[in-house]
């Protein structure tokens, strides 16, 4: 570029008069660099479709093994037993982790979150919203690993010692409606077997309470943007026609209700694929038990766990159709988000 | 009903905007109703912060009849209608002093019930502002949030309001489509039929036909000209040509003072005041 002025120069007068000289070595240069650049983004583009493309294709190709020889029925069992020669493989209990852990996750984090939102856009004075916004969408920017070890040295300790004992006292002498029986024979009843075992903190509420944290910044996030854009006019019109400050407020819930689905819904994505935080605290063991107080396992967390150990084909395997069955449940969770909430913007473009 | 309420509109509108047939249409502007007030204000000032909106205004508007504020932009006509269901409330930092009263009811009072206030002195606001929900819930909504159950009687009030809006046979078929599906106009009426099943005993119109055209504006004066027989109504507008067409009373806004008010023929044709002369001739606004 240091030659640039003088190049013009040389090759200035050399243009003939009459027509626009396609010799000007400064202009071809230029147009290579459009060229080159756009080549480049084009280049970067391929290649992420491509990475993203290859991940799925690994992960198929890779569970190959297990999907023609477990198939269906890595659905329906709940034993993980990776020894050689014996091995069996049901992801089903994993299943049953994420499912449980996301449902306590949304249990406490949807109303604690679409609370923080009302408060930030409808009660909080100016100076007020800001900082309270910012500080919870600084959860987010906490990296789950700290997560994980704040919930195994204080939370799962609180919980063990404080909250779930007074769980345990309130649910356990409770037995509304008997839901079969154990292995040992014992009845089992509704809501005492969901306190079964008594206090251990890691377990289940563990997961679900500490993923429960973490999706709190996106839905209330979203959730606040959504109630931000409810129209001052229906605002005015509810109070005009003597509605309370909550009346007016639920028809702003209303009126954002397919934003707040979506919201929740992205909540839900990052809690099926949350794996650091979730298996520091949660106990990991490969059971199904209606019992909160039970050790369990997610999808996410078994492959972080037995990655290193995943020593023969079948096993390894069975580790790729997990990950193919969290892919699949996380993508549908996330496509699912984004088309409420591609339609609550296309709402508001044309209102 | 609808045939002498337009000619009477027509009517009125020629009555003012021409001097002969004036004497005819007197007992149109000035009909034989109690001479009850509906809304009192006493030395009603506004405070926006520290700067002051509205200056001691001492107003009394007829019950039963149809009043409009007029006056150019910013001169507090909208702010005082916004006192009188307390929606200033809404606003940060807004301060009332004076007295408003709605049927001898002091609006100020500290044991008023806000609420209740703005059940029984509807609005009507500038842009048609439909729930979104369906006409039917539209309507419903103030009859639910004020408790009223029961399918029946919220399917008959919903009726009876949609009817008084006029909006009844056009919409009756479809009453379970969103209220944002209907036109302009239709919108309007709906709101109107809306603050109407509240059941209020005054109405307040904030520029109720400024975003509409003039075939929907026709017909919301032709509702006011109707509905002012059994409720008292109160309209600002920029449109002069509107107050003479709707209203039997004016009152004449400038700079945050009531400079004039009186029945709307004697506003528009002798003013007592040249400022208002000025402006219902176009001098300035």
């Amino acid at each position: 570029m240091m030659g640039g002025p003088e190049a013009m120069n040389s090759t200035a007068p050399v243009q003939s008069a009459g027509h626009f000289g396609t010799g000007n070595r400064q202009n071809i240069r230029r147009r290579m660099l459009d060229t080159a650049t756009a080549g480049a983004a084009w280049g970067a583009v391929l290649l992420t479709l491509g990475i993203l493309l290859t991940i799925f294709v690994v992960l198929v190709h890779g569970s190959w093994m297990g999907l023609t020889q477990i198939g269906w029925r890595f659905f329906t069992s709940q034993a993980w037993n990776p020894v050689p020669g014996k091995d069996h493989y049901g992801v089903l209990a994993f299943l049953y982790g994420t499912g449980v852990t996301t449902f306590i996750a949304l249990l406490a984090g949807v109303p604690l979150s679409i609370g923080t939102a009302v408060f930030i856009v409808r009660i909080a004075p100016c100076w007020m919203a800001g900082p309270v916004s910012f500080l919870v969408e600084l959860l987010a920017a906490i990296p789950s690993v700290a997560y994980g070890l704040w919930g195994c040295f204080v939370m799962s300790p609180w919980l063990q010692n404080h909250v779930e004992p007074m769980i345990y006292a309130s649910l356990h002498p409770i037995r509304l409606i008997p839901v079969g029986q154990y292995p040992s024979g014992q009845k089992a009843y509704f809501p005492s077997n969901l306190v079964r075992g008594g206090p251990s903190g890691t377990d289940f509420l563990a997961g679900g309470l500490i993923l429960t944290i973490m999706i709190l910044p996106i839905i209330t996030a979203i959730t606040r943007d959504v109630l931000a854009q409810f129209p001052a006019e229906i605002e005015h019109g509810a109070y005009g026609l003597g509605a309370t400050w909550w009346q007016t407020t639920r028809l702003a819930l209303d009126y954002g209700r397919v934003g707040i689905c979506g919201a929740i819904l992205l909540g839900m994505g990052r809690a099926i694929g949350e794996t650091m935080a979730v298996i520091m605290v949660i106990g990991n063991t490969d059971r199904i038990s209606a019992s909160l107080f039970a050790g369990g396992q997610t999808m996410a967390g078994v492959l972080a766990n037995e990655f290193m150990e995943a020593d023969h084909p079948l096993y390894l395997s069975a580790m790729f159709y997990v990950a193919l069955v969290l892919m699949v449940s996380a993508l549908v969770t996330n496509l699912a988000a984004r088309g409420l909430l591609s339609r609550i913007r296309g709402n508001l473009t044309r209102a | 009903m609808a045939p002498p309420q337009v000619t009477d509109m027509v009517g009125r509108l020629h009555g003012h905007s021409l001097p002969a047939p004036a004497a005819k249409t007197i007992p149109i502007t000035a009909p034989a109703k109690p001479a009850a007030y509906a809304i009192e204000m006493e030395n009603l000032e506004v405070f926006y912060g520290k700067q002051r909106a509205v200056h001691g205004v001492n107003l009394r508007v007829r019950r039963n009849e149809v009043t409009a504020f007029i006056g150019p932009s910013g001169c507090g006509k909208t702010t005082i209608l916004r006192c009188l269901n307390r929606m200033n409330d809404l606003i940060p930092h807004c301060q009332v002093r004076g007295s408003i009263k709605i049927h001898g009811a002091d609006v100020y009072s500290r044991r008023t019930d806000v609420m209740e206030l703005r059940k029984r002195t509807g609005m009507v606001f500038q842009k048609a502002n439909p729930f979104p929900r369906s006409i039917f819930e539209n309507v419903a909504y103030p009859l639910r949030i004020h408790g009223v159950r029961g399918k029946h009687v919220l399917a008959a009030k919903v009726e009876q309001a949609l009817r008084a809006a006029g909006l009844w046979e056009e919409v009756k078929d479809r009453l379970h489509v969103s209220g944002a599906a209907l036109s302009g106009g239709q919108q309007q009426r709906l709101c109107i039929a809306r603050a109407l099943a509240a059941d209020p005993d005054v109405l307040l119109m904030d520029e109720p036909c400024s975003a509409l055209d003039p075939i929907a504006t026709k017909g919301i004066e032709a509702l006011i000209n109707q509905l002012c027989q059994t409720i008292t109504i109160v309209i600002v507008t920029h449109n002069m040509h509107q107050a003479v067409r709707v209203a039997h009373q004016t009152a004449f806004f400038y700079m945050g003072s009531l400079i004039e008010s009186g029945p709307t023929d004697k506003i528009f044709n002798t003013p007592d005041h040249p400022q208002t002369l000025a402006y219902v001739t176009g001098q300035f606004g």
